[in-house]
Order: structure tokens, then C-alpha cells, then sequence
């Protein structure tokens, strides 16, 4: 199955496309957030905490929260969902 | 779209079944918390708007005394925050434990079977999975939360069905008909600006 990747600071961050809409990322189908929502998220994000039950780290700006998780420690992170946390 | 970011594209990667596999199950279990975390804030902003319009209200909820008024702030705060399958965590539970620990064992007894009953409103599920509201008659903001988290999770928006609720589950009438005509206002607001 392919996934989409970009490169930013050093860091590859891959996005796994829509299972409805193959040529959408799934968090822009799913939660209509974009690449920069999530960099933006994990670059800035104020809140972050690690949740056991879903292996997963958690990470909150104002506006958006990410959930992600490292292929490769401090090379490559894969982006499980971005989302808006306001209404 | 725009970039704001200047990343740079890569090539499409293909990843082993056994990474997808893992990918998949992730990516729904996060849209099932998504989605509950996101009923929970907007259940939060629904009862802080009644709660702001109703200044009448906010003195029927306080009859209790302080104490209620503090433990309705816990509670609605704790609505849209912490870990999505909860609505209180213990350390706000052992926070609320110190606070009123120089206060008799009956009202912190009442205080306990309040927090858990809010609690129970975040642990509660269907079969369907759905979160399965709970309240308590003695506890005025948990059926004005029960009722709103009701109207939210089963997409009730008339006034009339909302009111057939609230009634059924106890709540004076002047605030089944406040409740019941914010929650249809706010609700059709909500429906008409997802429609456009």
C-alpha cells in the first residue's frame, strides 16, 4: 500500500492516503486538515503526552491535535490523524 | 493550496503488510476517539451556552451551595479535557478529595456520588459502542449534561423530542423548556452550517 511523504527539518513525515478516496490524504477526507496542519501541530503543538493504550503520541496546539508515532526515532514519523480541536 | 510549510515531496512509499496492517488499525481506532472527543467538546460548548444563557439557572443549580458550583466547573471542564474515554481522572478525583477534606463525611459523600456519576457518563457504552449517557435526579447539571449529550450523540435536534426526554428523566419543567429550546436552536444552527 503507498503512502504519501514529505520532508521537513530533517524529519520524513508519512501520511497513509484515504481508503475512499485514494487520491486524498485520509486526514483531509476524514478531518479536512492538511500537511501544514499536521507540521504545524508537531512543530508547535503545546500539549504533548504519550498514550499507552494506543501507542500513539498525542500532541495538541490551540487549534488541532495529532496523533503519531515514530518508524524510525527522531527520522521518521508516521501521521495516524490530525484533526481541529475547535468549533 | 498553499504551502505554508516549505517541506519538501518525496516520492510515495510503500510500506510492508505488516506496518499497513498496523496503520489501519490505528488509523480507525483514532477516528472512533476523534469523533467521541469531538462530541464531548461540542457537548461542553452546548452546556456552557445554556449555562451563560440562563442566569435564573445558574441560581436553581447553585441551591446546593458552593461546593456544587465548584464541582459543576470540574465537571464541565473535564467534559472536553483529559484522555477521551473519561471524563474525570483520579488526580482531579484526589484533587477534589483534599479540597473538601476538611468538610463533613455526608457532604463529601454526596460530592463522590456526583463525580461518579459524571464519570460514568464517559464509560458507558451501547453495544453499538455509542457513549451511553447516564444521570442522576438528585443532580440538576448532570441531566442538563445527560440531556445534552442525548440530544448530541443520537442527532435529536426538534424541541419537542428533546423536552419528551428532559421530562422523562425527571427535570423540572422551566428547564426542560429552556433546555429543549436552546439545544433545538443550537443544534439546527449546527445542522444548517454542515449542510452549506
Amino acid at each position: 500500500m503507498r503512502y504519501k511523504q514529505v520532508e521537513e527539518e530533517g524529519i520524513r513525515f508519512i501520511f497513509k492516503y484515504d481508503d475512499d478516496a485514494p487520491d486524498l490524504l485520509h486526514i483531509y477526507a476524514r478531518h479536512l486538515t492538511s500537511i501544514d496542519d499536521a507540521l504545524d501541530t508537531f512543530f508547535e503543538g503545546e500539549r504533548e503526552s504519550w498514550n499507552e493504550e494506543r501507542s500513539r503520541f498525542e500532541t495538541y496546539s490551540a487549534t488541532h491535535g495529532l496523533f503519531w508515532f515514530w518508524i524510525e526515532q527522531d527520522r521518521v514519523v508516521m501521521v495516524v490523524s490530525c484533526f481541529r480541536v475547535t468549533e | 493550496m498553499q504551502k505554508r510549510h516549505q517541506y519538501s515531496e518525496l516520492p510515495d512509499i510503500e510500506l510492508g503488510p505488516a506496518l499497513d496492517r498496523k496503520i489501519r488499525a490505528m488509523t480507525q481506532a483514532a477516528d472512533r476517539d476523534i469523533e467521541e472527543l469531538q462530541a464531548k467538546a461540542r457537548i461542553r460548548s452546548l452546556v456552557l451556552s445554556f449555562l451563560r444563557s440562563r442566569p435564573g439557572l445558574h441560581e436553581y443549580v447553585t441551591k446546593f451551595g458552593r461546593r456544587w458550583d465548584h464541582l459543576r466547573n470540574l465537571a464541565i471542564e473535564n467534559l472536553a479535557a483529559g484522555p477521551a474515554h473519561r471524563l474525570f481522572d483520579e488526580p482531579v478525583f484526589s484533587s477534589m478529595r483534599a479540597a473538601f477534606a476538611a468538610d463533613d463525611q455526608e457532604d463529601f459523600a454526596r460530592d463522590a456520588a456526583f463525580l461518579r456519576s459524571a464519570r460514568g457518563l464517559g464509560d458507558r457504552r451501547s453495544a453499538s459502542g455509542k457513549i451511553k449517557p447516564i444521570y442522576d435526579r438528585d443532580d440538576p447539571i448532570g441531566m442538563v449534561v445527560s440531556v445534552t449529550s442525548w440530544a448530541v450523540l443520537t442527532a435529536k435536534a426538534s424541541e419537542e423530542a428533546i423536552a419528551k426526554e428532559a421530562t422523562s428523566r425527571g427535570m423540572p419543567l422551566p428547564v426542560v423548556e429552556a433546555l429543549s429550546t436552546h439545544l433545538a436552536r443550537e443544534l439546527a444552527g449546527a445542522n444548517r452550517n454542515t449542510s452549506t
